[in-house]
């Protein structure tokens, strides 16, 4: 893989990269002045304080690596193939619960670790460790 | 950051008292060919025949919508003849029609008008929403619908209250018994537990009839001074007080706990019941936002109607039902009477001064002096109505 460059999170960029290790990054904002992380990164504002000015309000990555939170099936949808699953993770070493989809079909519990691993179609899911090192 | 609170110490209700004097409604309706504008002056007619008013006698109008578009006010107001009035339509999602009467209640209170008409109105459309267009991209874009975000809720309410779904399953069981006497209702049947818990499941846990069903229709009110009463010589034995109109966003994180619908919840009621007078015990009757089963419990707690962790066995003790010692969703809430949105809020305060009133027919609830209307929207918003014993 060629270099990838730290994207900043303006309006159109992603809320993910694979870094030079091809370890996948969740990108999140931290407002250095009062202290809050949030997801999804964003250019407008701190969402706790309105801090907004660069130096302040920043983008930070973490690995995308957590524990699971919460997860269902979602049976019906207008406009994507069912059944899929979506979960809530939180993300290890940042105060972070981001929702996300999950790669595996079953087999996960509350409280399992689970790992980024990168779809076929680009998007970005969750599984077990073992599912997520290709 | 702390959450603000202007209102707190600024009440212009209390010196400026408002009534509920006209209510009136189309039902909630599967889509159908009606256009919005049938429904919409379907529901202010009957609100203007219940005061005893003419379209004339109205200083001021508010349309509540958050599907149909741009100038439904004027077009749809249109049609009662021409008088000059202001008309204005005010968007809050899913609580666009209380902040219709909240707009309404504050121009009268305001000394703007003497009377007002919030009418809610929507047709079962799906126009693109402005959340997506701040570009703000997640790792879901697109595959979380309403549904799945109360799913996700509903598994962490489970675990963390050790409930079980066929406690969750009577809150449904309830409201559909109850919008199966609301001749309003979009869905007038009651259901078996068996039948709530039945497949098909839309999202996780809820079934379809833990979900509110896709709908439209109009809810009207009329809103007056005292002097407004006065002046047109309306019926004061029916007019119904409103002893509290709010509305809030998220508050500072510091002061939210729970989801953002329980934070937002707990901070506009608290501020109601400071404005009201009235404490949670006091309540009579209560409409929340139930438009998926799990919300119920965790909005009637948020207000204090019911102790923390303690709704689902208040519910399942009859406490809740018509005839308990509140009656929660006599109109069948959302999972029953509807939620076609514009309407919602609207309707809500109609059912709760047909109730204050004692002509609810075979869902009236015995004595009902006080009564709360409660909704969330989009964006974590909320809007908070508390109503008083009728009589001016």
């Amino acid at each position: 893989m060629t270099e990838t460059p730290f994207p900043r999170s303006d309006a159109r960029s992603g809320p993910w990269f694979t870094d030079d290790t091809g370890t996948v990054r969740l990108v999140y904002k931290a407002c250095l002045k009062c202290g809050r992380q949030t997801f999804p990164p964003q250019p407008y504002g701190c969402l706790e304080c309105g801090a907004y000015d660069a130096d302040v309000f920043v983008d930070r990555h973490a690995e995308a690596t957590g524990t699971l939170a919460a997860q269902v099936t979602v049976h019906l949808h207008p406009d994507q193939p069912t059944p899929f699953r979506i979960a809530e993770i939180d993300v290890r070493g940042t105060s972070l619960c981001v929702q996300a989809p999950l790669a595996s079909e079953e087999g996960l519990d509350v409280g399992d670790r689970v790992h980024a691993v990168v779809l076929d179609n680009a998007t970005l899911a969750f599984a077990a460790p073992q599912e997520g090192r290709s | 950051m702390t959450t603000h609170s202007p209102t707190r110490a600024r009440n212009p209700l209390r010196d400026r008292p408002v009534y509920v004097v006209g209510i009136g409604m189309h039902p909630y309706v599967r889509p159908s060919a009606t256009t919005y504008v049938t429904m919409g002056l379907t529901a202010m007619r009957e609100a203007l025949a219940d005061a005893r008013i003419a379209w004339t006698d109205v200083d001021s109008a508010v349309v509540g919508s958050g599907k149909i578009g741009m100038a439904a006010g004027p077009t749809l107001t249109g049609y009662l003849g021409r008088t000059g009035l202001p008309v204005v339509q005010v968007e809050s999602a899913s609580a666009s029609g209380s902040v219709a009467v909240r707009q309404a209640v504050h121009d009268v209170a305001g000394g703007f008008s003497d009377v007002s008409v919030a009418v809610g109105v929507d047709k079962a459309e799906f126009p693109p929403d402005a959340v997506t267009k701040a570009e703000v991209h997640a790792l879901t874009d697109g595959l979380i619908q309403f549904p799945t975000k109360f799913a996700l809720i509903t598994e962490r309410f489970l675990q963390d209250r050790g409930a079980t779904l066929e406690q969750l399953g009577a809150v449904a069981v309830k409201n559909h018994r109850n919008g199966a006497l609301n001749p309003y209702a979009q869905r007038r049947k009651a259901r078996t537990l068996d039948e709530v818990l039945a497949p098909p499941y839309i999202s996780g846990s809820l079934t379809r009839l833990q979900c509110t069903p896709v709908g439209e229709g109009a809810a009207a009110v009329v809103v007056a001074s005292a002097e407004g009463l006065a002046r047109l010589g309306i019926d004061r034995s029916r007019a119904v007080p409103v002893l509290a109109s709010v509305h809030h966003t998220q508050p500072a994180f510091a002061d939210a706990k729970g989801t953002e619908e329980e934070a937002v919840t707990r901070t506009a009621g608290a501020e109601a019941f400071e404005a009201s007078g009235i404490q949670p015990a006091d309540l009579d009757l209560v409409e929340v936002h139930d438009a998926f089963s799990v919300e119920e419990p965790m909005y009637i707690e948020a207000l204090g109607v019911c102790r923390e962790g303690h709704a689902l066995a208040d519910m399942a003790a009859g406490r809740l039902d018509i005839g308990g010692r509140v009656a929660v969703s006599a109109s069948g809430g959302l999972l029953a009477m509807g939620h076609p949105v514009g309407p919602t809020g609207v309707g809500q305060v109609c059912e709760l001064v047909r109730q204050l009133r004692s002509e609810a027919g075979p869902r009236q609830h015995p004595a009902v002096r006080h009564a709360l209307a409660h909704m969330v929207g989009v964006g974590g918003v909320c809007t908070v109505h508390i109503l008083g014993p009728v009589g001016a």
